[in-house]
């Protein structure tokens, strides 16, 4: 999924350790010269940790962390030096509030939420410049995994969906949201 | 066995089908069956199924949560189909709703079966008296009666699941059971029912082209739910699997092969269609019968574009009908959030509708509505919600969990009537990849349409309030709903109708036109059980013709 015609530069570190031998070579020859140009050092593990706190996932796959940020870095040139600021942000942080309070006072709030809606939608980006990183490893479908299996994915065999769903675990709607929220949410839809 | 022969790069076959989506598969599969020789002419490439997977994966959230249907599948540069991201103006919209025209189709071996939801309704015996019966629209020159054996077949032909219980039917008007009992409901689908039933709304089962175990070489649905825009394993029935069966039996179906011309005797009768190969070269099929079957939308493109000296407005058209009487359910969409979690996005995409107001005596006045209560998951748009309020952490994973199991999404249809202003002409400027012309469509709705939306928006609102609805929208532009209709209308009288109640041109005696553009009244219903009924009853008449000729 990655363009070849990268000019952007990426953290070597993050690249170098966060793939696996293996998908190294995924990434082309062209993201491979992004790397020689250097960039601002940012622990791997360090980013990784930004990650987790601000999606509240523990365990999230290295690969993809590091896809996301290429992909960033690849539609913003001022993205590699955020990230490089938010980072250390983080590492001070007691919990995901306290970090995108930290964030937003640094000017780096947008930063951190599209990090998390990268992680969550698995696509960084919008429109015909989006960068689709994940599909089936996108946060969102975690958030129900008990009880729906990302599309195009089968949850069981045939009339699986005949069974009891699982507990909502969750509490009903409130409307406190209602008044801020934009109503034409899927203007965009047009199937039945 | 029966088989077209060649010459020259040229061919001839007792019946000559244009299109190969459901119409035209399942006539062509019954004619080779019959031992005629069958070629069928596709303007659209063949398609891998785990390919056209793989491309929706890997489609950005952002198209795919606001439903791209089109942009994953494969064209032919020589047969252009709808794009919307961004879009391409192959079909250019005019007129007050034309923005609600915008429809998304597959020109492929398969058609536009590649991304349906599988419902297959049958129209109401009312659907077909309009006039006689409010005063509305057309009558057709058949009645309920003279469709329903073909509507068993249909069924029988696309593997339907439906309800067996008469009180589920709509309608149940039924001279033979379904060919397998209705998909089973998930607890959405029953616990809805529960809540709107008593108050007079009807959800009973979709019929849908999946079962629940395996039949006929197709696997059993296992609810990937992913029907619309693509079956990852096959499940649903697609006009593909009929492709393949009439091309077991020796049918011959030519990919990438776009017709453009048709030549006619001095009798007007159709002696054969020229096509344009992958490689732009000319060539051209005899045969004793010919069917045009590529959507109401394509089908009276291409008779205006073989306009000839003997046909100068397009072959078919004396009436001046054809692209004509253009409809599809102008469709809309409700959303909310119940207060109680309903799990939608278990099993297939659609299972359970609204039909309790698919009639009435209001019909008179207004149109009538079903609504689907969509049954895809509601991960994305909850997720597109929840990213919205700004929130992170064990915060976010709550709120889109909360808003994907309590989320509803309820698609409504909205019944066009047949109107000659609505139409498809050709467009003077744009021209395809082959220098043909582009459609033009011209799409403005009657009051009737408006004020059935107006009463269907009344009836939404008290289903919200049954199910303590927050964030309740309803969208006010209509969309379309993909279901093009009446294009080359059935009728008895050649005045003012393209096609005969055979659906055989009034114009020329071996030329048919069936599926979507015959159809005289729209109904609220998905269109294709209609169209794949109107094609098999023309697959008897061509047999007929043929064993005769």
């Amino acid at each position: 999924m990655h363009r070849s015609e990268s000019t952007a530069t990426i953290s070597r570190r993050i690249i170098l350790r966060l793939l696996p031998a293996g998908a190294f070579f995924l990434l082309g020859p062209a993201m491979l010269r992004g790397l020689e140009n250097g960039a601002p050092a940012t622990a791997d593990a360090d980013y990784m940790r930004l990650c987790s706190l601000l999606t509240g996932f523990s365990n999230l796959d290295p690969e993809i962390g590091a896809r996301l940020y290429a992909a960033f870095v690849h539609l913003s040139p001022t993205a590699a030096q955020a990230f490089t600021r938010l980072t250390p942000i983080a590492l001070q942080a007691r919990d995901d509030v306290a970090l995108m309070a930290a964030a937003r006072d640094a000017g780096l709030g947008d930063t951190a939420l599209a990090l998390v809606a990268a992680w969550y939608t698995g696509t960084v980006g919008s429109g015909i410049h989006a960068e689709p990183v994940s599909y089936a490893e996108a946060l969102m479908y975690r958030t129900v995994g008990d009880g729906l299996a990302p599309p195009t994915y089968a949850f069981g065999g045939p009339a699986w969906w005949a069974a009891p769903p699982p507990n909502a675990d969750v509490s009903a709607p409130i409307t406190q949201h209602a008044a801020t929220l934009p109503l034409e949410l899927e203007s965009a839809r047009v199937r039945s | 066995m029966s088989v077209p022969t060649f010459s020259g790069g040229d061919a001839d076959a007792d019946l000559v089908v244009v299109g190969s989506g459901v119409v035209g598969a399942l006539i062509a599969d019954q004619i080779i069956g019959s031992g005629r020789s069958v070629l069928v002419l596709e303007a659209g490439p063949r398609l891998d199924r785990a390919q056209v997977v793989e491309n929706w994966r890997d489609m950005s959230f952002e198209r795919r949560v606001s439903s791209d249907y089109q942009g994953l599948y494969p064209q032919s540069p020589f047969a252009t189909a709808p794009l919307n991201f961004p879009p391409n103006d192959y079909v250019h919209l005019t007129g007050k709703d034309g923005g609600s025209f915008s429809q998304g189709y597959i020109r492929a071996v398969g058609g536009t079966t590649w991304h349906w939801a599988a419902s297959c309704w049958r129209h109401l015996r009312v659907d077909f008296r309009m006039r006689s019966t409010y005063g509305v629209g057309r009558d057709w020159p058949i009645t309920y009666d003279d469709l329903e054996p073909y509507y068993c077949r249909a069924e029988e032909a696309m593997g339907v699941s439906g309800p067996n219980d008469p009180a589920r039917q709509s309608p149940s008007n039924r001279s033979r059971p379904y060919a397998s009992d209705m998909i089973p409901w998930a607890y959405g689908d029953t616990r809805f029912a529960e809540v709107v039933n008593p108050h007079g709304y009807r959800s009973v089962p979709i019929p849908q082209g999946r079962t629940v175990q395996p039949w006929n070489g197709r696997p059993a649905c296992c609810g990937n739910n992913n029907c619309q825009p693509i079956c990852p394993i096959g499940a649903m029935y697609n006009a593909v699997h009929t492709v393949q069966a009439a091309e077991r039996k020796g049918a011959v179906v030519l990919a990438e092969s776009v017709v453009y011309a048709i030549d006619t005797d001095a009798n007007n009768r159709v002696t054969a269609v020229r096509w344009y190969d992958r490689e732009r070269k000319s060539h051209r099929a005899t045969g004793r019968a010919f069917v045009i079957a590529c959507n109401a939308l394509e089908t009276p493109r291409l008779l205006l574009i073989a306009a000839n000296a003997q046909n100068p407005q397009g072959i078919a058209n004396r009436s001046d009908q054809v692209g004509r009487n253009l409809m599809d359910h102008s469709g809309f969409h409700c959303t909310f959030l119940a207060n109680e979690p309903l799990w939608l996005g278990r099993g297939p995409a659609q299972s359970s509708c609204l039909v309790g107001p698919r009639d009435g005596e209001f019909r008179s006045q207004y149109s009538a509505n079903k609504m689907i209560l969509n049954n895809i998951s509601r991960v994305g748009p909850a997720t597109q919600q929840a990213l919205k309020l700004g929130l992170t952490g064990t915060k976010l994973k709550e709120e889109i969990r909360r808003r994907a199991i309590h989320g509803v999404d309820l698609s409504i249809s909205l019944e066009p009537l047949p109107e000659s202003h609505n139409r498809v002409t050709l467009s003077e400027s744009r021209r395809d990849g082959l220098g043909l012309a582009c459609p033009d469509v011209h799409y403005e709705l009657n009051d009737y349409v408006h004020r059935g939306y107006d009463a269907a928006v009344q009836q939404l609102q008290h289903i919200g309030s049954l199910f303590g609805a927050i964030e309740f929208n309803v969208t006010t532009a209509l969309n379309a709903n993909n279901h093009m209709m009446g294009s080359t209308i059935m009728g008895s009288d050649p005045r003012d109708s393209v096609v005969d109640r055979d659906c055989r041109a009034h114009d020329h005696a071996n030329l048919w036109l069936p599926g979507g553009g015959p159809m005289t009244s729209a109904s609220v219903v998905n269109s294709t059980l209609t169209m794949a009924a109107l094609g098999l009853r023309t697959a008897d008449v061509v047999q007929r013709m043929l064993e005769h000729a």
